[in-house]
């Protein structure tokens, strides 16, 4: 059987969002529906390639996938600058709605990586019918997160400057409430909202869920490993591998993609 | 082996860890240019500077950052005593 990938388009709030839906042909009758909730900005950029990879081989397991693009994102309407985690939130559950249309009487579940898994975390305790969650490197800490990607505008502005400037590298531009979040155009209302995250409550989301944990070490990192025990049905793994979602060049998702088919062919 | 020698091998296992570099910590040399020599780019640096805060229980503050303090595994050395209140 093939995979067919097709381009869709849906509304959210009045903006059009562009997908891809992924799935066998000819169709299987399992009906479980996947959507895929993108990282934040330039991690988005960085991911699109291993996110793909990851929604082929779901539909290889006979999860259709719908992959799509926040508002003011990839092929989606509108400026970046003009929305934010609490649209790009609405926007799943339009992708869940549109995912429901194209599958009556689907289960769905919810794959997200770093701010995109943090957001499908709340929408998984939102929706209650959620059938599985699988959470990438959550962001679990926003304070931390926005000091972070602040952090990153630094380094590039101190590497731009070069090594013969005597002055210190300039805190991005907050003028008129706006920020230069590691190049991106961000409102304070958007600061605030990314600010906002917070995982370290315990979840109220019954089923199962996977947490993984990609990095340099073939350890559990403490926060993510206390997320996934808050979960009832959780379970943490590691993947060593680089972190992708920060990497301009090739970085091969195999192991991330086969550990995570492998989790979902056992619970489907 | 010195205090600060033992100081220099702690941090190139952290960046040929942290940066999956293909290379043994031994291998890199104190005063190499880490940007020249391997590559390093902004990512790179920021993941340093993560790898610093949370082995070496040190915080880089926005003043910290500058090309000098990042360009050698000498000059890093240099920052981590300097923030631990070392000379």
């Amino acid at each position: 059987m093939e995979i067919r990938e097709e381009p869709v388009r849906f509304d959210s709030s009045g903006t059009e969002l562009h997908g891809v839906y992924y799935e066998l042909a000819p169709r299987e009758s399992f009906e479980m529906v996947a959507v895929i909730c993108d990282p934040f900005a330039e991690e988005k950029k960085c991911a699109q390639r291993i996110l793909a990879q990851m929604a082929r081989r779901m539909a290889n397991l006979g999860v259709a996938v719908l992959h799509f693009d926040y508002r003011g994102t990839g092929d989606s309407g509108g400026d970046f600058g003009d929305f934010g985690p609490t649209d790009w939130l609405q926007d799943i559950e339009a992708a869940v709605a549109y995912a429901r249309e194209r599958r009556s009487g689907a289960n769905i579940g919810l794959l997200g990586l770093r701010m995109g898994a943090s957001l499908a975390a709340e929408l998984a305790e939102a929706m209650g019918d959620c059938r599985w969650l699988v959470l990438w490197e959550p962001v679990v800490d926003g304070p931390r997160y926005v000091r972070e990607n602040l952090r990153r505008s630094l380094i590039k502005a101190m590497l731009t400057r070069g090594p013969d400037s005597s002055a210190p590298a300039h805190t991005p531009d907050t003028t008129q409430g706006w920020l230069d979040l590691d190049g991106y155009r961000v409102s304070a209302r958007t600061r605030a909202k990314l600010e906002a995250i917070d995982l370290s409550a315990p979840p109220e989301f019954s089923g199962p869920v996977l947490v993984v944990n990609v990095g340099a070490r073939a350890l559990v990192r403490h926060e993510l490993l206390f997320l996934a025990e808050g979960y009832p049905g959780g379970s943490a793994e590691v993947v060593v591998m680089e972190p992708f979602w920060s990497r301009v060049g090739l970085v091969d998702g195999e192991r991330l993609v086969a550990l995570t088919a492998q989790w979902l062919s056992q619970i489907l | 082996m010195s205090d600060d020698s033992t100081l220099k091998n702690q941090l190139k296992e952290m960046i040929v860890e942290r940066l999956f570099l293909n290379i043994t910590a031994a291998e890199m040399a104190d005063d190499a240019d880490l940007m020249q020599t391997y590559g390093i780019d902004s990512v790179n640096l920021f993941e340093i500077i993560v790898g610093l805060e949370e082995e070496f229980e040190i915080t880089v503050e926005d003043e910290d950052f500058s090309v000098e303090a990042f360009a050698t595994v000498n000059s890093i050395t240099e920052l981590v005593k300097r923030k631990r209140g070392q000379r």
